[in-house]
């Protein structure tokens, strides 16, 4: 009985997998593995074919899996193959394992030659600890390095088919730098640190070396980005894109940084900070990947409004969950400090914010507060840039303000003796509530009066919703 | 707010039965929560409707591209969707393709709900967008049997499958060459076949025809003639009515979101609103023909020769039988007694400019 491949994958399979590709890449690998045997030793070997493996694995293997739905896109045969009957799944994994076919034989091929290099110098430690655990991070850091990439070419295809190189190239960093971390590029003796003692990580008060924990999670996460990207497919398939699958990632993440605490036996004080911070990290992350189409969010609140619940849930921004997280964390951690008071808060946090000298510890609840608000105030500019006339630039731009608006001219503000005056740019609660709070408020309900504008603006053609 | 029909108001109802050809009745409908007229979903089982769009609205930022638009497209038909540009014909497609979903409104395809199940659609549909794509670093044989895979074909019926598309593309012989290295048309009718391989019972092509030398158009004319005899119902979109005129069996015309008119191409041919123009030809040169066709009685004239007239008849058969028996009667000397058909351009030119003048009045079904 003949094997059965998955069309998308026999397709790339046949664009990538040439016979003369394999036998040229296999010649010039192990050409260039002789000659720098011949003039070095194994040791360098290793250096060479680890330093191959991070090109090719984490550079170019990102830049492939984009690519290989990017080019679909660009040459006109995405909507096709929209309109074939290959599943989101088969479509997910053809484009990833199949685009990437080609990486993954010279990088395999690398892999060949690191070990032989290896077997050769007694299997050193290397940076992970373990000779093999270092190679597992580095083909799990590699496969999530490609399915970030692609799922990050899913996002940015919703969002606009336009600036391809972009695209790529964003996909391909992001795809780069989750390699960097899951795999630690010195894993290998990349950077000659042979004798590099790994770190300890304390997972719910447990402590495990770093190397293990980032394999751990580097699984995890591989899963988790598989889901995604079938799920980004589905949605790029039409079907209904329901909000259960972002709620569990929220809260996996929420717990996820529950339990990796940066100040081990800190308790509940120590652990809600940095709950807190990863909400508002993905409250950011998902208003920036999702598309802010005034039409969808009007026909979800349509939806709503005649009781249609399904479908309201369907059009669900997903920032919003996110930032029902990151307020629910606020709660907490207000609830923390009221019933706790600062001064129990861990003595290595207490004194980042000393350090940090703009937060007093006498108005961290408020200054949470703040940072709710000025949350607010970013997600309403982002939504404003959305529904005008320029919406194709509203990432950039949005991107633009917040690194003026939290960046320099804060500092501007400091180091100019208006550090009273920070909370216009800055959400830090001070000794006067007026100045904490008015200027923020301010600005929401000016933004509120634009956003609501705007809104109708981009509306107005269809049904008042 | 928009919903689906409830009630509607009846303002006119337009029967043309000619030659067996579909009843198309006309409805403006009563104003929903939205403002926007609705039209009265028609009866089950009162039409054999390949495709059934039913209140479709889609909407972009600031901007209304399909407005309420509902239609029917019968089994076995082909139908020439024209309009100006950005009437919204693409995103029509594109949205009974399930290519995008709508702000409200169903569009039924063989009683499937696209939207709810796309990919059960997609088995049984195909579609060519204007801006198609091939892999052309495969050749002819391995694209067509891609999308044999793609399209869920059985591996052993792979090949034969994708060899009698290329057949009846009449593209057999190319089957070893790279897609890359074929010229426009050929192209053209690779993607078709594509599109077609998996026998799909309905089919869309976006602009089939623009970029093809006039050769390759009529090649083009006549595979689509062939896949409809085949018994596929196709709707295609083009600006070149001339070459739509060759193929279509209906006509669906659309101006600024809205369906203007959407009729038989022989019946929209002849008829202009409730009226049959007649064209009548004469043996030999009539003195005062104009007066003497008027004195026939119950008759228009339209324009008239000294050997030719061309009336406006009730397109009620019987009517015209009677018109027919009476100009005989008063001794004209009759030749020929039919139908005046206009071309296509004229019609869409009439009717376009028609719509801009009145409320659009938009198609609730043939039956």
């Amino acid at each position: 009985m003949s094997l059965d491949l998955n069309p998308e994958f026999q397709r790339n399979l046949w664009l990538h997998l040439g016979w003369q590709r394999l036998v040229a890449a296999a010649t010039v690998g192990l050409t260039i593995a002789y000659a720098i045997l011949l003039v070095s030793d194994f040791d360098k070997l290793s250096y060479a074919a680890n330093l191959i493996l991070v090109m090719v694995l984490g550079m170019w293997g990102p830049r492939r899996a984009a690519d290989s739905l990017a080019e679909e896109v660009a040459g006109g045969t995405w909507e096709a193959q929209r309109m074939s009957g290959l599943s989101a799944w088969s479509m997910a994994w053809g484009k990833l394992i199949g685009g990437c076919s080609f990486v993954w034989y010279c990088g395999l091929l690398a892999l060949a030659v690191y070990i032989f290099a290896g077997f050769e110098r007694g299997f050193p430690p290397g940076r992970a600890g373990n000779f093999w655990l270092g190679i597992y991070l580095v083909l799990i850091g590699a496969c999530l390095a490609h399915v970030v990439a692609l799922g990050v070419a899913l996002i940015r295809l919703r969002k606009t088919v336009q600036y391809r190189r972009l695209t790529i190239t964003l996909a391909q960093t992001c795809g780069f730098v989750v390699f960097f971390v899951i795999s630690g590029i010195g894993t290998a003796p990349v950077f000659n640190q042979p004798d590099f003692v790994p770190g300890t990580a304390y997972v719910y008060d447990s402590a495990y070396s770093w190397p293990m924990v980032r394999a751990v999670l580097g699984s995890v996460f591989v899963l988790w980005a598989v889901a995604a990207v079938y799920r980004l497919m589905r949605t790029e398939l039409q079907y209904r894109a329901w909000p259960w699958f972002w709620t569990s990632f929220v809260i996996f993440c929420g717990a996820l940084a529950a339990g990796i605490a940066p100040w081990p036996g800190s308790g509940p004080a120590g652990a809600t900070l940095p709950v807190f911070v990863v909400m508002m990290a993905l409250t950011y992350l998902s208003a920036l990947a999702d598309r802010r189409d005034p039409i969808r969010y009007r026909s979800g609140l349509l939806a709503l409004r005649q009781g249609d619940y399904s479908r309201a849930l369907a059009e669900i921004p997903w920032w919003l969950i996110a930032m029902a997280g990151t307020a629910l964390a606020a709660s907490f951690a207000i609830y923390v400090l009221v019933s706790l008071g600062s001064d129990d808060w861990p003595s290595s946090l207490s004194e980042l914010f000393l350090r940090l000298r703009l937060i007093s510890l006498d108005h961290l609840a408020e200054t949470l507060v703040l940072v709710l608000l000025f949350m607010t105030r970013d997600l309403a500019i982002l939504l404003w840039l959305s529904f005008g006339p320029w919406r194709g630039q509203s990432d950039i731009t949005w991107l633009v303000y917040l690194a003026l608006v939290y960046w320099p001219i804060s500092i501007i503000m400091y180091f100019a003796g208006y550090g009273a005056y920070i909370t216009l740019v800055l959400p830090v609660a001070g000794d006067d509530i007026v100045i904490s709070f008015a200027p923020i408020l301010i600005q929401l309900v000016i933004l509120g009066v634009m956003l609501r504008r705007r809104w109708y603006q981009a509306t107005r053609g269809g049904a008042a919703a | 707010m928009v919903t689906h029909l409830s009630s509607g108001v009846k303002l006119l109802s337009l029967l043309f039965r000619t030659g067996g050809f579909p009843l198309i009745r006309m409805e403006k409908a009563a104003h929903s929560e939205a403002g926007h007229g609705l039209f009265r979903r028609p009866e089950s089982g009162q039409t054999d409707s390949m495709l059934h769009v039913e209140n479709l609205i889609f909407d972009y930022p600031g901007h209304r591209a399909l407005n309420d638009v509902s239609l029917f497209l019968e089994r076995g038909t082909i139908t020439a969707l024209v309009g100006p540009n950005g009437a919204g014909k693409s995103t029509l497609m594109r949205l009974c393709a399930a290519l995008d979903q709508p702000f409200a409104g169903k569009v039924y395809f063989d009683g499937l709900d696209v939207h709810a199940d796309p990919r059960a659609a997609h088995r049984r549909m195909g579609f060519l967008p204007d801006f198609f794509g091939l892999y052309d670093d495969l050749t002819v044989l391995q694209g067509l049997t891609y999308r044999a895979a793609a399209q869920g074909v059985p591996r052993p019926q792979r090949r034969s499958v994708a060899e009698r598309a290329a057949e009846r593309l009449e593209i057999a012989d190319r089957l070893g060459q790279k897609a890359g290295t074929l010229s426009r048309g050929l192209r053209q009718r690779l993607a078709i076949a594509q599109a077609v391989l998996h026998e799909p019972t309905f089919l869309m092509l976006d602009e089939p025809a623009s970029g093809l030398d006039p050769s390759a158009r009529i090649g083009l004319s006549t595979v689509l003639r062939n896949l409809a005899r085949d018994g596929m119902t196709i709707l295609v979109s083009s600006h070149i009515l001339a070459e739509l005129e060759d193929y279509s069996t209906h006509i669906l015309m659309l101006r600024q979101g809205e369906v203007v008119d959407h009729a038989p191409l022989t019946v929209m041919g002849n008829v202009t609103e409730r009226r049959v123009e007649i064209r009548l030809d004469f043996a030999r040169p009539v003195a005062e023909l104009r007066k003497r066709l008027l004195a026939v009685g119950g008759i228009e004239v339209l324009s008239c020769g000294i050997d030719d007239a061309i009336v406006m008849s009730d397109p009620d058969p019987a009517a015209r039988a009677d018109m027919l028996a009476a100009v005989i009667a008063a001794g004209l000397p009759l030749a020929s007694f039919a139908p005046e058909r206009r071309s296509l351009q004229d019609i869409y030119l009439a009717r376009m400019k028609a719509a801009a003048e009145r409320p659009p009045l938009r198609l609730v079904g043939p039956t």
